[in-house]
């Protein structure tokens, strides 16, 4: 096993799960460390970060790209964080930050409110109510989030390779579960999956230098990279922009060869006159 | 040692996965032996059991108490059957039919769409659009049929102790899955886990007695069992009835004492109907 991603609501004991399999396999524990690695890389507030990661969708945000960019580069280094590593990630929206990652184990990790409650009423030293209430919040952000920016539904268990719910079974017998599971064969990484996912590192990592680069209007574009060969494709607004992409994938090291798909938009009035 | 619910939606690999668990751990392997078991027992057509525990309410189904009748009746056979630990039922409602019991390991089985697609191809000889149409209608009951008798939402993940996806874990992963968990030191069978799945086979067989037996038309009572000690609450419309409830409840098997509060209230529309005297 490589990469195990635990998601959780708040309180709901996922963080002592992730540090228990973290120990117990050996693996690294990461979290909020992506966020802080991001912000350093791309010089960026970390809670700029992680408001891109939490904040409710707003009514307009569909015509800003902040949101976008930042995903771009969270995803870029929690990319190069699993890379090498054996990784257990418990920090948010990991299953979707590495979706299509060959060997991600994907755990959800449930429990009921009442379980939820008392834990953020010890922890943060809340009332029941104010427990209550912040509990319903940060669900209801983070359903909201993941709808829409990945048009899913975050409680849908289909998401998830196995749900766990900690009423019954304790944290610590659900990482004995895990554990067990990682060992198996077939969950080991194979030459191929380490293929995949370098590739994936350095399509991220191109992925994210053109949402850097506030002058290209990218939020079409896709890069995908095979060996050294990168396909980019999508819609940019002009071919100055499309210029610029292919300037900054040519410039990276890596990259091979760049195989162009990029289109340029028709301005509405040659649309209109066509 | 433990009790293995399997629940599913149609075509998710759920009874291959019990088959396999059940093989791997030596434990007996049930599902639709419940019913014919039920009906034996308790005189009761088995085409009725099953529509009660498959089939989604119809529209005016709330004003008819026979669903919850032949339910009562498959889940006392389904207390008989699991009783004795060691076993793996994948039939339907396991997880709330049994509901309470320690030892009880709750376990949902998904797989997506394209999988179940081509599983029910495979097997029914269907089309694709006849598969998608047969699981979706499936799906549809099983949550009509949940929402309506237990109020709660099928698909919710609580109901359950593990949720399952077969999309990227083979079935001998899954069946690891769960043979871990019964490992698990909260499942474990105990005295006062045991007392508690004894209790609940013992209180629902007496019900199932009670609500079957042909001479008791008017009773609607409550049955709860504690070691052998049995109390009966609610009430019936004659005193022959209640005669007969107190008879039956003596002579179950298991029971070694009784207790009723049942009192004896006449409905108003047997003071005129088929029963007035």
């Amino acid at each position: 096993m490589a990469i195990i991603t635990i998601s959780r609501g708040t309180f709901s004991g996922g963080q002592k799960l992730a540090e228990c399999i973290a120990a117990k396999l050996g693996y690294r524990c990461i979290s909020r460390e992506v966020l802080v690695e991001t912000a350093k890389e791309f010089d960026v507030s970390e809670e700029k970060l992680l408001e891109a990661l939490t904040k409710k969708p707003w009514l307009l945000e569909r015509l800003t790209r902040a949101r976008d960019r930042y995903l771009a580069y969270i995803r870029a280094t929690l990319l190069k964080e699993v890379k090498d590593e054996n990784v257990v990630y418990h920090g948010l929206a990991g299953h979707l930050l590495l979706k299509d990652v060959p060997h991600v184990f994907r755990i959800k990790v449930i429990a009921n409110i009442e379980f939820r409650v008392r834990n953020a009423m010890e922890r943060n030293n809340l009332s029941r109510e104010e427990a209550l209430r912040y509990i319903r919040d940060v669900d209801e952000g983070r359903a909201r989030w993941t709808r829409f920016i990945y048009d899913v539904d975050w409680n849908d268990p289909n998401l998830y390779d196995l749900v766990v719910n900690l009423d019954q079974i304790a944290i610590e017998s659900a990482c004995d579960v895990v554990c067990h599971l990682a060992n198996m064969e077939g969950y080991q990484r194979s030459d191929l999956s380490k293929k995949i996912i370098n590739d994936m590192v350095l399509a991220t990592h191109l992925r994210a230098l053109i949402a850097a680069d506030r002058g290209i209007s990218d939020r079409e574009v896709e890069v995908v990279a095979d060996g050294g060969v990168v396909t980019i494709s999508g819609t940019v607004e002009s071919i100055a922009e499309a210029d610029r992409i292919r300037t900054i994938v040519r410039m990276e090291p890596g990259v091979a060869e760049i195989d162009s798909k990029l289109r340029v938009r028709l301005p509405v009035w040659l649309v209109g006159s066509v | 040692m433990a009790i293995i619910t399997i629940s599913r939606g149609t075509f998710s690999g759920g009874a291959d996965l019990a088959k396999w668990v059940a093989e791997k751990l030596g434990y007996r392997c049930i599902a639709r032996e419940v019913l014919t078991e039920a009906a034996k027992q308790y005189g009761a057509d088995e085409e009725g059991l099953r529509k009660a525990l498959m089939e989604k309410p119809g529209f005016i189904e709330r004003l008819s108490s026979e669903r919850t009748r032949y339910l009562a009746l498959i889940q006392a056979a389904l207390c008989k059957a699991v009783k004795d630990d060691k076993v793996v039922y994948h039939g339907h409602a396991g997880h709330l039919l049994l509901v309470g019991v320690p030892h009880l390991i709750r376990v949902r089985v998904i797989a997506n769409m394209d999988l179940r697609i081509a599983s029910a191809m495979h097997r029914q000889k269907l089309g694709r659009q006849q598969a998608i149409e047969y699981i979706r209608k499936m799906d549809d009951a099983r949550s009509k049929w949940t929402k309506f008798l237990y109020h709660v939402d099928w698909q919710d993940p609580l109901l359950y102790d593990l949720v399952i996806n077969l999309d990227n874990f083979s079935l001998s992963v899954a069946c690891e899955v769960v043979c871990a968990a019964t490992k698990l030191e909260v499942f474990q069978t105990s005295p006062e886990s045991q007392k508690v799945m004894d209790d609940l086979a013992l209180s629902t067989d007496v019900k199932a007695r009670i609500i079957s037996d042909p001479g008791i038309k008017t009773a609607q009572v409550e049955v709860e069992a504690d070691n052998g000690i049995v109390t009966i609450s609610g009430t019936v419309g004659f005193q022959e009835e209640l005669n007969r409830i107190n008879e039956i409840a003596r002579n179950a098997p298991d029971v070694r004492g009784l207790r009723s509060t049942v009192r004896i209230e006449t409905h108003w529309a047997l003071t005129q109907g088929r029963y007035a005297r």
